[in-house]
This record gives structure tokens, C-alpha cells and sequence, in this order.
């Protein structure tokens, strides 16, 4: 009897083992992804605000206010094309740069475990420091670049001060203390290939362009693709940077979507109208990922 | 994103009912603990604050204070979440332009009823005006702060220039800008005038808005509810077009790193009150002018400052705290010391004869010519649109297009904080 | 076509040598099987003539052309990997067309080579799938194909069957058999495995530690080792080594076994060959299967205690312990002896090799003196 029920245990125990290794998992995106965000959505249709919160009856259903808010103002426009330009910018630039570099770091024998640290020393260090130091380098009197432009005897520029520049001076610094992290992912790949692959592709009479063209590339097409993900949604969640260098700065040119959801939250303290920008930020996000994913070949099992 | 996860908890926990008050005052029969919150300042000013509460508790058996310092950096997002979720001190320091903000909010009580009548009869206006919100008092700062303009004398000299010593002798923005020409055509490699804008933030609201005040320009209406046509009125934008001209004719720049002056890279600087010391340790031979104004003077002030929270229940003891904190001898007097301040009382001043011989004009100016900043529930988004429109506009924006949006964009926010 | 041609080959890695002045030529069309044991340097030698490394030392023809400083793309070689090495994300079809499209042979000439090659190895029906799909045969063919689809002059082959189940693998040695008729090139395959090198090769190299052993063909290999590594490397179960010392008696010659047995004989053929043995250390080395029970014509010249008794289907190795030295026989599993049971065993002078002290082999026709 007893061995029976032993056994129904078990056969409950083995058809239910997903659900129940996932339980913890769920439960904490349940707690802090899927709630906060139901939280946000409600929040979004409300004139929830510090007022509202100190004074509770004041607190009201708003309907699409916030929303209609937000897409009838030029700001948030801005903040759309700001975010949309710095991922354009970005994701191709960090990707392949970070694809040069491994190809780079993994051919160079001697010094991989130099090379590997210096390019990975920025992901670790604090945004707060590396942005002191590149605004002192961008800094249009005596910064590094310009000192160097001048020394190259080319024009100075305004770099951050100037609003066609500040996005593309802030994607250069981002794209440096980035790549090392893509870099790390794709190193690994390559690293996971196996040798006699590029033997073979050798005795077949491959060069190393060829090599990199038809197995490399082809074997890093999974790992490629998902380095594009993250990199498109770390690069949609642009703050730290412009938020301590430029604060949105020259001319709202470097305010991104979450610097303006920041600015609505802590500085105007319109918690319904900050929330409906994360709504609209996630939908965006959504989006976007969506047509990556029809734009780009699917991953394959190899 | 740490700022966040904070309010997203507090939310959280106002949602779920559980109004937690752990940290209020309680009276035993031993007498009141008050828990006091206080800005995490420079070392020395620190220590000096916590030796000031110490002496307090000893003086008295009645009532004992306990000092906690939070980090200055998220200071007023600690309090608003503090607020939100019920669980603020009795006594609160507040950065002295948010004193409206918090006293909208109900977090401060007016301080009219709790201390004694006459107590405020020698604070410096500033302070005062600083205090209140619609017609009534609620903080009190210990001492107040001003910019001035400090200025090279050998260099000055040599381009026959002599800067007024005296307020009512300021100089006009025409002497002004005649004086840095000279400087910019006899030091050609110097900068005439150092402003510290990479500083960026409140110090561009606090520092160049008296330039707006003395040509009869304002941020926001009197009643505080709108900013259109006020500060994108004529007035404002003609004041900041001549503010323009400081960074237009090269006389300042807005990229500048801070430390010109200091090092005698700079002929002249508009700088707080406490670079004071460093450029006296600097062994500079410096003198000081007030700072200089349009049509008539204004001059910039604010601090921390003291208020009492709505959820302190024993007044009494709060009141006799706020005494002894804003005490000539026993408050004021080595938190200045400390810190360089400008004394908020008169009579605090007598007891330091060292500073009105040195510093005096700090005083003077504040008496004469200081003004608060604007009093508003969103003071956060006022100083965060004006000082990006000053730094924009430093960079040569378009002055009234750049003040239009952000006339816009205040009064998007104080629509929605109603009143 | 071409063969090949090795001349003092040296190799190292750092301080470790890995093959030491090999010296050899391989025939056009030859079949030459190279086997030792693992970290030989047999897969050195491999990548040496594919040109996956560089020699450090000597010079390496293929037809009468130098390769030393020939890449291995243009060297007219092709490999066949122990892994196989399929690329993953090519189809099996364009695994098999690399070669070409890397050379930009017309795409329609290619194609047809390709589809000339899969129908050869009876690949058509798996052309547009990809290696992840396929079985390890499958796999194993697809490289072939890749191998051959360009008509190299050399094939080489790196332990190609060593992850094949042992059914197909004996399947593949005679589908490569056939394949190598049918191609007429020279193949140079590596493998440890002394079942292939006795099958596949027309010639057999052995190397130990860096060094050539032997270079010949399997039946001299087999029945004539240079020296008891060889002798015992090839031959399972291995060649037994009686160690005792030669010692002249008279006209004849005495062998004292080191388990204290005599065995009288004789040695004919030139003196010279085994003279240096006389009073020396040697070995006798006599393989399992000229062992036979003693009878009454044969004398029992070895006996022991049976330790165990392996049948392997029609017959029976016996494994026993004569003084010190550990035998095997083989014989036929109608008389297999039972565990513990004493067994004594003969062979024919004839089929028994002698070795002298530092395990050469001393050439001389053994006789036993009745």
C-alpha cells in the first residue's frame, strides 16, 4: 500500500516538475515584473501624482488624458525620435564593432588576456566615473578630442555642447563602454567552434576571409542574433548617460524616452503620466522586437 | 533606477493599507525623543551639527533629539517617499526652495503657532521669504548663502578698473559688460569672467536668476500658477538676452572648467559664498563686489533649513529643538563657523565680528538686495526647465523660444498639481 | 597522380618532439596505413602532409613537387576528419560543394560533380539536410564525399571509422576499399586501430614515440616484426615473449627459459645474423595461434594452470602462466580446459621469432634438436 502511494507521489512529482522548478522563478517575475507592471498600466489611466498619494481623495480615473497628453506633445516626440536615433546609431555599431574586436582578440594569441581586459574593463566600471572623465575628454576648450583635432590641425568641435553632436558624441562613449560585454558573448562563440572546422575549410582551400565568411559568420548567426536583442533593448533604456552628462541636453537633443519618464516621476512628480510612458515605452520596445524578428532569419539548431 | 524600486515599494505599501509609522516621536514619562533628519553635508559641517544636538540633549532631560543624516545626493526623493509611506521624522531639514513643495504636500505644519512670537524678529528677510509659503512660515534656515562678484585686483587695477564695494553702488549690467570688455582686450588669453556652468542643476537657477529679478522679470505669476508670460515675458527674456551676451562675446564660457579663478586663470568669478575660503587658502590677492543687476539689484540666497513634519505630535518639544538649533550662541554660531555660511540672525552676527569684518558684504546684499526663489509646489520641475533653458541658451539657443517651452512645460506640471 | 615522398622529417612542439627523422616513400595508388599507439605522432605526420603544420626540420614531396612551404589548400590534398568536421550550417550538399565554390568552379560543373560523387556513396536522398541531422554513417559518408568530390591527388584520412559502432565500421573498411580502387589515388590513413591497418593497408608504417618502426607490408609486418614492438603491437591477443638467454652447446644452442626450461636448438642461416646473441640475453616470441596442444608428436614444450579461457565464438583463448611469463594460446573451443585445469602446449620452431637483447629481431631459422 504504502509503496503504492509512494509511487503516485512520484508520478505526480515527475508530471508536475516543470511547473513546480519554475514556481520560484515565476513567482518572482509575478512580484516585480508582472504586477509592478499591471500597477503601471492602472496608473497610467489616473492623475496618480505625490498629491495624490499625501491626499488620497484627489486622487481620479483619467481616462486616455495622459495619453493624449503625451502624443499631442512634442516633447514626447522628441524623446521618440531621440531614443529611436540613438538605437539606429547603436546596435549596428556596437554589434559589429564587437564582432571586430573578437575576431581581433581571438587571432591574437599573445595578447587575448590583455586585449579581453581592456575591452571589457569599461562594461564593469561605474557609469557615474566614466561619465566625469568622457566629458572632461568631449570638453570643447581643453578636452582630449579636441586637443587632438587641433594638434591634427582640424577644426575643434562643440561635441556635447552642440545638439546635432551630443547624440553621437553619447552613442560613441556608450558604444566603447558597451562593446566589451558583446564582445565577451561573441568571444565565447568563437571559442566554441571547432577547430577542425576551419582545417577542413583550410585543405578545401579557404583563406582567412573565407574562413571568417563561411564559418565563423554562419556559426555565429544564433549568437549574433541574440546579441542584437539585448543590444536593441539596452540601447532603447538609455539613461545614466545623458541623464549625468548631458541631462537631455543641448536642446532636449539627448532626452531619451527614459529620461523623460524619469524626469515626469521624480522631478514633475506625475507618477499616472510617468506611467504611461512606460506603457508606451514597453509597447514600443514590443514592437520593435516583433519586426526584428520578422526582419531577421530565425535561429537554428545546429 | 534605485529611486524607483523605492517609490515602487512605498506604493506598494500605501496600496496594501499598511501606513507603518516606526520612527515618530514617542513620549514616555521619561520625556520626547525627536527623530531628526538632517542633509549629509561636508565633514566638518557635519560634525558640527551633531555636537549642536549633543549639547541640546544635555541641556535638557525633557526632551532628546536623535540626529540621523541621509545622503544629500536623493535627499528630497527620500523625504517625498518618506512622506508617501508614513514614515517621516518629526524634525526635517529641507533644502530651502522645496519648502513650498513639502508644506503643499501637508508634510511641514506652519511653524506661526508652534514658536514663541518675536523669535523671527532679526532673521535676514531672505530666509524668511524663503520660509514661507502663502502666508505662512514654514522653515527656518540657520544660515543663508549669496553669490558675489570676486575679482582679481592686481589685474583689475591694471585696466583701471575699480569694482563698487558697497550694494547700493553695484554695478549696472552696462558697467558690467564694459568692465569685461576692458578685461577681455588687456588679458586676451585670460577668461574675464569665470561662471561655473558645468556645475549645471539648481546652481544656474540659483545663481543667474537675480539677473531676471533685476530687470523686473519673473519665473512664475505672484499667486505661483503659471509661468506663461512670465518666464517667456518681455522682461525675462530681455534680461537673458543680456545675460546671453556674457558667453556671446566670449566673456564667459559655458564649458569652462570650474577652478578658473582659483587658479588665476580667470580675472573675475561669480561665485558662492563659500569659495570665500578657497580662495583666501589660495593666498589670492581677491577683492569682492556685489553682484551686478539690470534695472535695479537682486542678489541670489537659499539653504538648508529647519522645519517641523505634520506628523510631529509634541510641538512643545519640537519647538523648544528649533530654539536651540536657531540659537546665536548655541546654534547658529558653530554651524556657521562650520561651514562659512552667512549668519541668518543679527544677532549671531554680533558674536562674530571676524565674519561682518571679512564677509560683510554677503550680509549687506542679502538685507539689501537677496530674494528666495520662486515658491512653488513643483519647484523640482521649475529648476530643472529654467536651469536647462539657461544652459541652453548659454550655448546660444534662441532665448525666447527656448523660455516658450519652458514656460510650456512648468505650466503642463502645475496644472496637474492643481491646488 | 602522385605519390609521396618524406625526407629526415622532423617535428616539435616546444620542447616536446613529436616525430623524429621519418624518412619514407608512399606509391602512387598506394593504400599506406600508418598505426601506433595514441601520441605517437602518427596524426602529426598526417597534418604534416596536409600542411595543418609546419615541419621542422626535412622536406615533404607530393608528386615530385616540395610542399614545405605550400598551403594545405593548394597542396591537392583532401582530409577525412575523425569528427568528420562537417560544417553545421551548410547543407550536405554544400558541405560537398565547399571545395568547389572556395575555387569558383562554374556553378553548374560543380553541381554536377557533387551530384556525381553522392551517387557514388548513396547520398542523393540526404543532399538537403543538414549534418545535425544525420546518423554518424551518414555523417562519415558526407565527408568522404567532401573528400572526394574534388579529385584529390592524396586522400588522408584521420582515424576516419574510430566513432563508427563496430558493425559499420567493418562495413565502411570495405566501402573505402572499394572507393580507393575506383578513385586510383594515394591515401595515407592514420589509425590505431591494428584490425584497419592489417585490412586497409597495402603497406604498413608503425611509429612509436616519434619513430619509425617498420615500413612494410602487411604480411611482412605481421610474420617478420623488426622488433618485439612491433611484434606485439600488431596481433590480438598480442604476441607472447618467453625472455631467457642463448647459450652455445656445441653444434647446437641451448634457449634457458627464465622459468628455468631448456630448450635445445638449432639456428641456421648466416652466422653473422645471430652470433652477437650467443651467451646473451634474448626473447622467443611465439604468437597464440601456432600454439597447439602437446601430443605425442609434439613434446609439450610450455604448461601451466589455466587463468581464464576466452571464447570468442568458434575458438578459445587460453591464457596461462608459465614460470614467471604470462601466455596465451588459442585453440579450437571443442577443447577448452576448465579454469585451474593444467594445460601444456607445442609449437613449431618455424613459427616462433627471436629477438635479441635490446628486442631486435635476430633473422635465423629456428630448428628444435630432437
Amino acid at each position: 500500500m504504502q509503496k503504492h502511494s509512494c509511487d503516485r507521489l512520484g508520478q505526480w512529482l515527475d508530471q508536475r516538475a516543470g511547473l513546480l522548478l519554475s514556481l520560484p522563478a515565476l513567482l518572482l517575475l509575478l512580484a516585480f515584473v508582472i504586477l509592478p507592471f499591471t500597477m503601471a498600466v492602472y496608473a497610467s489611466f489616473t492623475n496618480q501624482s505625490v498629491r495624490t498619494f499625501m491626499q488620497p481623495g484627489t486622487l481620479a480615473y483619467v481616462g486616455w488624458d495622459n495619453y493624449r497628453e503625451l502624443l499631442g506633445d512634442g516633447d514626447f516626440g522628441q524623446a521618440l525620435f531621440n531614443t529611436m536615433y540613438f538605437v539606429a546609431l547603436v546596435v549596428p555599431l556596437q554589434v559589429g564593432l564587437a564582432l571586430a574586436l573578437a575576431v581581433l582578440v581571438n587571432g591574437a594569441e599573445m595578447w587575448r588576456r590583455m586585449l579581453r581586459i581592456s575591452f571589457f574593463m569599461p562594461v564593469i566600471t561605474s557609469m557615474a566615473v566614466l561619465a566625469v572623465v568622457w566629458t572632461l575628454l568631449f570638453n570643447p576648450g581643453a578636452g582630449v578630442f579636441n586637443t587632438l583635432l587641433r594638434a591634427l590641425q582640424l577644426s575643434p568641435q562643440p561635441f556635447l555642447s552642440s545638439p546635432r553632436q551630443a547624440m553621437l558624441c553619447l552613442a560613441a562613449m556608450s558604444v566603447w563602454q558597451g562593446v566589451g560585454f558583446q564582445m565577451m558573448i561573441f568571444l565565447a562563440a568563437m571559442q566554441s567552434i571547432p577547430p577542425a572546422l576551419y582545417e577542413a575549410a583550410r585543405i578545401e582551400g579557404a583563406g582567412r576571409w573565407q574562413c571568417f565568411r563561411r564559418i565563423t559568420l554562419p556559426m555565429l548567426k544564433n549568437t549574433t542574433i541574440f546579441v542584437v536583442y539585448i543590444t536593441t533593448v539596452f540601447a532603447f533604456k538609455l539613461f545614466v548617460q545623458p541623464h549625468l552628462i548631458t541631462q537631455g541636453g543641448p536642446r532636449g537633443s539627448t532626452r531619451t524616452l527614459i529620461l523623460m519618464l524619469y524626469d515626469e516621476a521624480f522631478t514633475n512628480m506625475r507618477y499616472g503620466k510617468a506611467a504611461a510612458i512606460s506603457v508606451m515605452f514597453f509597447v514600443l520596445v514590443l514592437l520593435v522586437t516583433f519586426v526584428q524578428r520578422r526582419l531577421m532569419p530565425r535561429e537554428e539548431r545546429l | 533606477m534605485f529611486k524607483f524600486t523605492i517609490s515602487m515599494v512605498c506604493m506598494a505599501a500605501l496600496l496594501a493599507g499598511s501606513g507603518g509609522c516606526g520612527q515618530r516621536a514617542d513620549r514616555s514619562d521619561a520625556g520626547t525623543t525627536l527623530v531628526v533628519w538632517a542633509h549629509e553635508g561636508q565633514p566638518a559641517e557635519k560634525a558640527a551639527l551633531q555636537s549642536v544636538i549633543e549639547a541640546f540633549n544635555r541641556s535638557q532631560t525633557s526632551v532628546a533629539a536623535r540626529l540621523e543624516f541621509k545622503q544629500e545626493q536623493g535627499y528630497g526623493d527620500r523625504v517625498n517617499a518618506a512622506a508617501m509611506a508614513g514614515q517621516l521624522p518629526d524634525i526635517l531639514e529641507v533644502d530651502g526652495p522645496y519648502t513650498a513643495h513639502f508644506a503643499d504636500l501637508g508634510v511641514l505644519q506652519p511653524l506661526n503657532e508652534i514658536l514663541p512670537p518675536g523669535l523671527t524678529n532679526d532673521f535676514l528677510p531672505t530666509i524668511l521669504q524663503q520660509g514661507s509659503y502663502q502666508d505662512k512660515l514654514y522653515t527656518l534656515g540657520a544660515f543663508d548663502s549669496t553669490v558675489a562678484l570676486f575679482y582679481d585686483r592686481a589685474r583689475l587695477a591694471a585696466c583701471g578698473i575699480t569694482p563698487p564695494q558697497s550694494v547700493q553702488a553695484a554695478w549696472t549690467w552696462d558697467e558690467f559688460m564694459a568692465a569685461l570688455a576692458k578685461i577681455s582686450e588687456q588679458y586676451p588669453d585670460l577668461l574675464p569672467l569665470e561662471t561655473f556652468m558645468t556645475w549645471g542643476g539648481e546652481w544656474l537657477t540659483y545663481a543667474f536668476l537675480p539677473v531676471v529679478w533685476s530687470n523686473g522679470g519673473r519665473v512664475l505669476a505672484p499667486d505661483g500658477r503659471q509661468a506663461e508670460g512670465y518666464l517667456n515675458g518681455p522682461a525675462t527674456v530681455a534680461a537673458l538676452r543680456a545675460w546671453q551676451q556674457l558667453f556671446q562675446r566670449g566673456y564667459a564660457d559655458p564649458d569652462a572648467t570650474p577652478g578658473m579663478f582659483q587658479h588665476g586663470q580667470a580675472a573675475m568669478a561669480l561665485g558662492v559664498f563659500n569659495r570665500w575660503p578657497i580662495f583666501r587658502d589660495a593666498e589670492l590677492d581677491f577683492g569682492m563686489s556685489p553682484y551686478p543687476g539690470l534695472q535695479s539689484s537682486a542678489s541670489p540666497s537659499g539653504s538648508w533649513c529647519w522645519g517641523v513634519t505634520a506628523r510631529c505630535r509634541d510641538t512643545a518639544a519640537a519647538a523648544e529643538l528649533l530654539q536651540w538649533l536657531l540659537d546665536p550662541r548655541q546654534g547658529l554660531e558653530p554651524l556657521c563657523r562650520a561651514n562659512g555660511g552667512v549668519p541668518s540672525r543679527a544677532a549671531a552676527l554680533a558674536l562674530m565680528p571676524d565674519y561682518q569684518e571679512t564677509r560683510g558684504l554677503f550680509v549687506e546684499q542679502l538685507r539689501l538686495t537677496g530674494r528666495a526663489r520662486p515658491a512653488t509646489p513643483r519647484y523640482g520641475t521649475v529648476t530643472t526647465e529654467v536651469s536647462r533653458a539657461l544652459d541652453d541658451i548659454a550655448r546660444g539657443a534662441d532665448v525666447q523660444q527656448t523660455l516658450d517651452g519652458a514656460a510650456r512645460r512648468i505650466d503642463a506640471v502645475l496644472r496637474d498639481a492643481g491646488g | 597522380m602522385a605519390g609521396i615522398r618524406l625526407q629526415d622529417v622532423g617535428k616539435e612542439f616546444g620542447a616536446h618532439r613529436a616525430l623524429c627523422d621519418v624518412s619514407f616513400s608512399i606509391a602512387n595508388r598506394e593504400f599506406f596505413v600508418v598505426v601506433g599507439p595514441s601520441g605517437c605522432g602518427k596524426s602529426t605526420l598526417l597534418r604534416l602532409l596536409a600542411g595543418l603544420e609546419q615541419v621542422s626540420r626535412g622536406r615533404i614531396f607530393i608528386g615530385e613537387r616540395l610542399v614545405n612551404d605550400i598551403p594545405p589548400g593548394r597542396r591537392n590534398v583532401a582530409m577525412v576528419f575523425q569528427n568528420y568536421a562537417l560544417f553545421p550550417p551548410l547543407t550536405v550538399f554544400e558541405n560537398m560543394a565547399f571545395g568547389l565554390r572556395i575555387r569558383r568552379l562554374p556553378r553548374r560543373e560543380a553541381d554536377e560533380m557533387v551530384l556525381r560523387t553522392a551517387r557514388v556513396l548513396e547520398l542523393d536522398p540526404l543532399l538537403q539536410k543538414r549534418p545535425a541531422q544525420l546518423s554518424g554513417g551518414q555523417r562519415q559518408r558526407v565527408a568522404l564525399g567532401r573528400a572526394m568530390v574534388r579529385q584529390p591527388e592524396v586522400f588522408l584520412y584521420d582515424e576516419p571509422l574510430s566513432n563508427l559502432d563496430a558493425r559499420l565500421r567493418s562495413d565502411m573498411r570495405s566501402e573505402l576499399l572499394r572507393l580507393h580502387k575506383r578513385a586510383r589515388t594515394t591515401a595515407v590513413y592514420v589509425t590505431h586501430d591494428q584490425v584497419e591497418a592489417m585490412t586497409l593497408g597495402d603497406r604498413i608504417c608503425v611509429i612509436r614515440d616519434g619513430v619509425v618502426q617498420q615500413v612494410a607490408s602487411a604480411m611482412d609486418v605481421y610474420h617478420r616484426p623488426v622488433n618485439l614492438f612491433v611484434a606485439t603491437f600488431l596481433g590480438a591477443p598480442p604476441m607472447n615473449v618467453l625472455p631467457g638467454r642463448l647459450e652455445s652447446a656445441g653444434e647446437h644452442c641451448r634457449l634457458l627459459l627464465d622459468g628455468g626450461r631448456i630448450l635445445p636448438l638449432t639456428l641456421a642461416g648466416a652466422a653473422q645474423a645471430w652470433r652477437h646473441c650467443l651467451n646473451r640475453p634474448v626473447s622467443l616470441g611465439v604468437r597464440p595461434e601456432v600454439m597447439q596442444p602437446a601430443s605425442a608428436e609434439n613434446a609439450p614444450l610450455l604448461q601451466g594452470a589455466v587463468e581464464v579461457a576466452e571464447v570468442t565464438g568458434g575458438e578459445c583463448y587460453v591464457h596461462f602462466r608459465e614460470g614467471d611469463a604470462r601466455l596465451v594460446a588459442r585453440m579450437s573451443v571443442a577443447h577448452k580446459p576448465e579454469l585451474g585445469e593444467g594445460v601444456s602446449f607445442s609449437f613449431p620452431a618455424s613459427g616462433a621469432h627471436l629477438f635479441d637483447e635490446h628486442g631486435r629481431r635476430v633473422e635465423a631459422q629456428l630448428a628444435f634438436v630432437k
